[in-house]
């Protein structure tokens, strides 16, 4: 069964469309990743995905409409981790991990046992027990950006949309995380969404890239089908070279005239 | 247990497992009969735990660390044929590691001795001292309606249940208010210096009182005026409001602020050329907003009492889904959290019952500001510290400050809110001083 699914959905910000007619599905356990130049749409899909901008056509998680779900309903399916996710430099990480719990809880009720038990088990997972009590202000970059993973896998979503999930990370630290998103994917059967700025890390992650150019979908597939040097320059106006070795596809920026 | 398993035939040969809680390489027959795992005894309610949270086998010490946690008295397992034996696939954590901070005990009881001392003091203070025990045999006697005469004469009964109890309490609940109002708004529009005067409670609730005394003819000391100052405070955060919403398609916590500001102004331009068409009027104006409690009779607090306790119980509610909004209004919707409905409940609760508080008391400035944010500071950044323990500071607070206001000058009473700024801000400097940070 398709875990998500979205047929002809257009998005209206202000006066500008930023979406047109997006038709998508994605299946349980997939990852798909969002590529597209700057303000292509990328962010906002992923925000109308979460339920959290008006749009028209269609969504459906795991077969339910989105426009007659409550936004709790939603919650409790979608967990969404924004670009630059608000810390609150005082809370602890313990804390902050229960804050996913909130879907799950009544709107004026407090944690049960299974809520803290819950948040536990996302702490243990992402090997943040030594972490549990320090504030959330006093942590790094690679350590805030598993702290929101541990907040997300709290809410015990089955889509996960991630937004730049690398973006404040280096190199190794963006990494781990994407390693880490995709254990974490194949030990709970994880749907993956995530918009890329990296398009090698993104082809090597994902199953499947989704290339966006001014909202709408310009070419699917494989990575080693859309991630081809004319593609790229046509919609990212980029100099690359792509490389394929061993299944992997890296795109490399180069100066000068192409090839 | 151990006695029977050591029958069993091995289910499973030992092999080298990780440990799910410290990592550490341990040899385990992953549960199965004969497994070492089965000599821990746990009770029905810690193994029920620890399979929420099950995915593998602990090494010996964690899960002898988890035994020791659960209750000592607790019936082991033994006989009880419905629950198999102690298989262990726990990854078990110290069940105190998440926890949200609530209140904590030691800064409760501090915070509750200071608001009765306080309370206590409010009797007793006056031109005509009454010692504690005496208020306590007083109190006793009416409680227990044993009439058995106490130690007071007639006149020190009324003087502490007619004049000082009823200023005593009405400072309470207008404190308690005040303050938890503030943290209220402080957490829906997640800037520190929301106070509950921030969307025009104070302008409409001033421009009220100035009508009401102005073209109606009502004086300060009568039963309109506080009436007329709340309908002029709801007016003023309604009017924002209407006017956040017109503006902004949503009512956002940046446009209610700005739609705040128009709309005080406005009103406090209103109220300025009432005053001056009405100079005769200014005295008496001047005096209900300086704000105080040498008036208070028990009606005033009768008058109050269901909007401080409605308000309160809302917002006490809602402590939980404050720290939610302190993510930001999209990563809170993104939690399932309606941020509208959310915000619109609660700026409501808060502005009613700061309206009942301003009506009957003027417009005491500074409590709502500085009570939240010293809790915040000292105690926790966690609304579920913030809004009861502010409730609970705010009324000591004011209550204090009230004694201080009619006891520096006595027979002569200075303005409470210059007491409360004066106090107030040194106190706080100190608290600002030992932060490192701000932030909301």
């Amino acid at each position: 069964m398709s875990a998500l699914q979205a047929s002809s959905v257009s998005v209206t910000l202000g006066a500008r469309t930023v979406v047109r007619e997006l038709s998508l599905q994605i299946d349980a356990g997939e990852w798909v990743g969002l590529i597209g130049p700057n303000g292509a749409g990328k962010t906002t899909i992923l925000r109308t995905l979460a339920g959290l901008i008006p749009f028209s056509g269609q969504v459906k998680l795991a077969g339910r409409p989105v426009a007659s779900s409550t936004r709790r309903e939603i919650a409790c399916l979608v967990a969404f981790v924004s670009q630059r996710p608000e810390l609150p430099s005082e809370l602890t990480v313990a804390e902050y991990v229960l804050l996913g719990r909130t879907p799950h809880i009544g709107p004026l009720a407090s944690e049960s046992r299974t809520d803290r038990l819950c948040a536990e088990r996302a702490i243990a997972r992402l090997e943040l027990r030594a972490f549990a009590a320090r504030s959330l202000g006093s942590l790094s970059g690679g350590e805030r950006q598993r702290v929101v993973l541990a907040r997300a896998l709290a809410q015990e979503p089955s889509v996960l949309l991630l937004d730049e999930p690398t973006s404040a990370l280096d190199l190794g630290r963006g990494q781990q995380a994407l390693e880490l998103v995709d254990s974490l994917r194949r030990e709970q059967g994880l749907t993956v969404l995530s918009a890329m700025h990296d398009l090698s890390l993104a082809g090597q992650y994902a199953d499947r890239l989704l290339l966006l150019n001014r909202g709408e979908v310009v070419a699917c597939g494989a990575a080693r089908e859309v991630l081809c040097e004319e593609t790229i320059h046509s919609h990212y106006g980029a100099n690359v070279r792509v490389i394929q070795e061993d299944g992997e596809v890296f795109v490399l920026p180069c100066r000068g005239g192409r090839r | 247990m151990s006695a029977a398993s050591a029958a069993v035939e091995p289910g499973a040969k030992p092999r080298a497992k990780c440990c799910s809680l410290c990592g550490g390489e341990f040899s385990c027959c992953g549960g199965e009969p004969g497994c070492w795992c089965e000599s821990v005894e746990l009770t029905r309610e810690t193994l029920a735990e620890l399979r929420t949270i099950a995915e593998d086998c602990l090494c010996p010490s964690c899960l002898d660390g988890f035994a020791r946690r659960q209750p000592q008295h607790a019936p082991s397992l033994d006989g009880d044929a419905s629950v198999p034996s102690a298989k262990m696939w726990a990854k078990a954590l110290p069940d105190a590691a998440v926890r949200a901070r609530g209140v904590p005990r030691v800064w409760g009881a501090a915070i509750a001795v200071f608001s009765l001392g306080c309370l206590l003091l409010g009797l007793a203070v006056g031109p005509i001292g009454i010692g504690p025990a005496s208020i306590a045999s007083s109190a006793l006697s009416h409680l227990l309606l044993l009439h058995t005469g106490g130690r007071l004469s007639t006149i020190d009964e009324a003087i502490l249940w007619q004049v000082r109890a009823p200023r005593v309490v009405l400072a309470a609940l207008v404190g308690g208010m005040l303050a938890s109002a503030g943290a209220a708004y402080q957490g829906v529009f997640r800037n520190p210096l929301a106070d509950p005067y921030l969307l025009g409670v104070a302008a409409g609730a001033g421009l009220g009182a100035t009508l009401a005394v102005a073209y109606g003819g009502v004086s300060s000391s009568g039963d309109v005026l506080p009436l007329a100052a709340f309908a002029g405070a709801l007016v003023a955060v309604a009017g924002a409001y209407a006017l956040a919403r017109a503006a902004g398609r949503v009512a956002s916590a940046g446009m209610l602020i700005l739609a705040g500001v128009a709309v005080a102004a406005f009103m406090t331009a209103v109220q300025t050329f009432a005053q001056q068409q009405h100079a005769e009027t200014l005295r008496e104006v001047y005096s209900w907003i300086l704000g105080g409690f040498d008036a208070a009779e028990w009606k005033d607090v009768v008058l109050i009492v269901p909007y401080v306790a409605l308000s309160s119980a809302v917002i006490f509610a809602h402590r939980r889904v404050l720290d939610v909004l302190s993510l930001g209004d999209e990563e809170a919707a993104a939690l399932g959290v309606n941020v509208r409905r959310v915000r619109l409940v609660i700026v409501i609760a808060a502005t009613a019952g700061t309206a009942a508080a301003v009506a009957v008391s003027g417009l005491i400035g500074f409590v709502g500001i500085i009570v939240p944010h010293t809790i915040r500071q000292l105690v926790s950044p966690s609304y579920r510290a913030i809004v009861p323990l502010s409730l609970l500071a705010g009324a000591g607070f004011l209550v204090g400050a009230d004694v201080i206001a009619r006891s520096l000058l006595s027979p002569a009473e200075v303005p409470i809110g210059v007491i409360t700024a004066v106090l107030g801000a040194p106190f706080f400097a100190f608290v600002l001083m030992r932060t490192r940070r701000v932030e909301l």
